[in-house]
């Protein structure tokens, strides 16, 4: 019996006309207390004299805010001492200014606002108070790893936040449960839009582990709209902030062949893991997704299956490519960068300089810098 | 909470499907051959593999044991999958290059392939040959304490 596959509709059927080519790189110096690789960064560079990018040490709860252009060390923001009853543990951010700051606890499920004293002056549950300590609630509301690839949003009077559903989702609840909080800024529950899209998930498919089921978002240059990039479609689906609906446009790589998943899980398979891992290295699997506005295009990551699995059997030696898109999506081409142990992906942003992509100093493992490398797409 | 990923994919390194041995078998002749390829040992009579990703407690308990006998010349350590040695610096108190007991597995050489990857492994020699080998895990929490008693016997 064959394994289900989700095939690509334009394999080795598209034309390129660009390709992404290396224009510099940027440096900003870390201090003695903070790696490279933040889990969640972000660049600010709309309505701000100087760009800004900052990120989250969530080892000693701090934001790091940095000028972009000099690469100098603004200030920072220390969450130790919020005015918290209980733990707590910062995932994830949004300055709004520094008088508003969101912050997402990944303990309660809350957001919370602080002000400029680090007050917090807001709590808003993700999960309408329920009961964290029982597991209903994880089939209604998703689960939240705020990364710079899943990073909050701002729509208005909201903030947006994307989860996933770890796990493989059983088709009745796949309606029952929405990706996308929508977070009013002021106080009213949050609203839940965007489900995973049915001819991919809870169907014949076995995608049981968050390496298939994590969704990355942009927004759109429309701004009423969000752009989700699920790992195993060669689609991108594009919905609608207000009204929730979802429609899907073609943004598959010309060389990615049909992904695989394994068949329904026979729980006592003991090598399931290992088979996992096989599937994992032998399928394309999508992953960010970025809308460059300065220059109208889309980039969406993929990393790309490893065909001769016996030389090289590590899965971070796969490679990782950038497909490039209009603003209608319309195919531009696509360009490999190196393997996933040479790029940090999830810490990429697009900047007026263009796409910047976090690069991983392999040969000296220095970790006093955290380095990127800025690309821009080049006409062939 | 109760985060029901809490153990987030962790991918192996290796791939090793067979059919006709069990699953102990693999991982026994795995590490078996990691050990007899393994260019680092001298006079250590364990090797700990500590993993920098998977059970976190577990792991805690591994970089605990790590603090209290990193002067301890009969064990090796094995940091394999680590994230940030400077982090892990800063964690323990323990400056990892200034310990030649402490080996950095960059290329992920000791990682299973299996679910047990997670876990820290501790691995009893015998001239140069591994005689037995554990798991720290929730299953079986005493893993550390034990060496840690025997170390002080010897």
């Amino acid at each position: 019996m064959n394994s289900p596959k989700v095939g690509n509709e334009n394999f080795d059927k598209l034309n390129a006309s660009y390709k992404l080519d290396s224009v510099g790189s940027r440096n900003y110096a870390l201090d003695n207390e903070t790696a490279p690789r933040p889990q969640y960064l972000h660049y600010a560079g709309d309505k701000k004299n100087v760009p800004e990018l900052s990120f989250l040490n969530i080892n000693n709860k701090r934001i790091y805010i940095y000028d972009y252009k000099s690469g100098q060390l603004k200030r920072t923001i220390d969450l130790n001492n919020l005015d918290l009853k209980g733990p707590f543990s910062i995932k994830g951010y949004f300055i709004q200014s520094l008088d508003s700051i969101y912050l997402y606890d990944e303990i309660k499920m809350r957001v919370l606002r602080i002000n400029h004293e680090i007050k917090v002056a807001d709590s808003i549950s993700l999960t309408n108070n329920s009961d964290l300590n029982t597991l209903a609630w994880t089939l209604k509301y998703p689960q939240y790893q705020p990364t710079t690839s899943s990073p909050f949003l701002k729509y208005e009077e909201k903030l947006l936040l994307t989860g996933m559903h770890p796990w493989a989702l059983e088709k009745p609840f796949l309606e029952k449960l929405a990706l996308t909080a929508k977070i009013d800024l002021n106080g009213e529950n949050p609203k839940f839009i965007n489900n995973y899209p049915s001819e991919h998930y809870g169907s014949e498919y076995e995608w049981d582990d968050p390496i298939f089921t994590t969704s990355y978002t942009d927004q759109s240059p429309h701004k009423d709209k969000l752009v989700i990039s699920f790992p195993i479609s060669h689609h991108l689906y594009i919905s609608d902030i207000t009204t929730g609906k979802m429609k899907k446009v073609y943004a598959g790589s010309n060389y990615a062949k049909g992904i695989s998943s394994l068949r329904k899980r026979d729980k006592s398979d003991n090598k399931y893991r290992e088979k996992l891992t096989q599937n994992v290295i032998e399928n394309d699997l999508y992953a960010a997704v970025k809308y460059d506005k300065y220059r109208n295009i889309y980039y969406r990551f993929i990393r790309r299956s490893l065909v001769d699995i016996n030389k090289l059997p590590d899965w971070k030696n796969k490679q990782l490519g950038i497909i490039m898109m209009d603003d209608k999506f319309n195919y531009l081409g696509e360009t490999n960068i190196g393997t996933l142990k040479d790029w940090n992906w999830e810490n990429s942003f697009v900047s007026e300089q263009g796409l910047n992509i976090e690069r991983i100093d392999r040969k000296t493992n220095d970790e006093s810098l955290l380095q990127f490398q800025v690309f821009l797409p080049k006409k062939l | 909470m109760k985060l029901i990923y809490y153990l987030l994919f962790v991918l192996t390194t290796a791939i090793v499907l067979s059919c006709s041995q069990t699953a102990e078998e693999i991982e026994k002749e795995f590490i078996n051959s990691k050990i007899d390829t393994f260019e680092h040992i001298g006079d250590e009579q364990w090797v700990v593999v500590l993993p920098g990703l998977g059970c976190k407690g577990c792991i805690q308990e591994g970089e605990a044991f790590m603090v209290n006998h990193i002067n301890n010349k009969k064990v090796k350590f094995v940091l394999t999958r680590v994230e940030s040695i400077k982090l892990l610096e800063q964690k323990t108190g323990v400056k990892i290059k200034e310990h030649n007991n402490i080996f950095i597995d960059r290329e992920n050489y000791f990682e299973l392939s299996n679910n047990n990857s997670i876990y820290p492994l501790i691995i009893e020699l015998k001239e140069k040959k591994m005689s037995k080998y554990e798991f720290q895990s929730p299953a079986n929490g005493m893993a550390f304490e034990r060496l840690s008693d025997r170390l002080a016997m010897n």
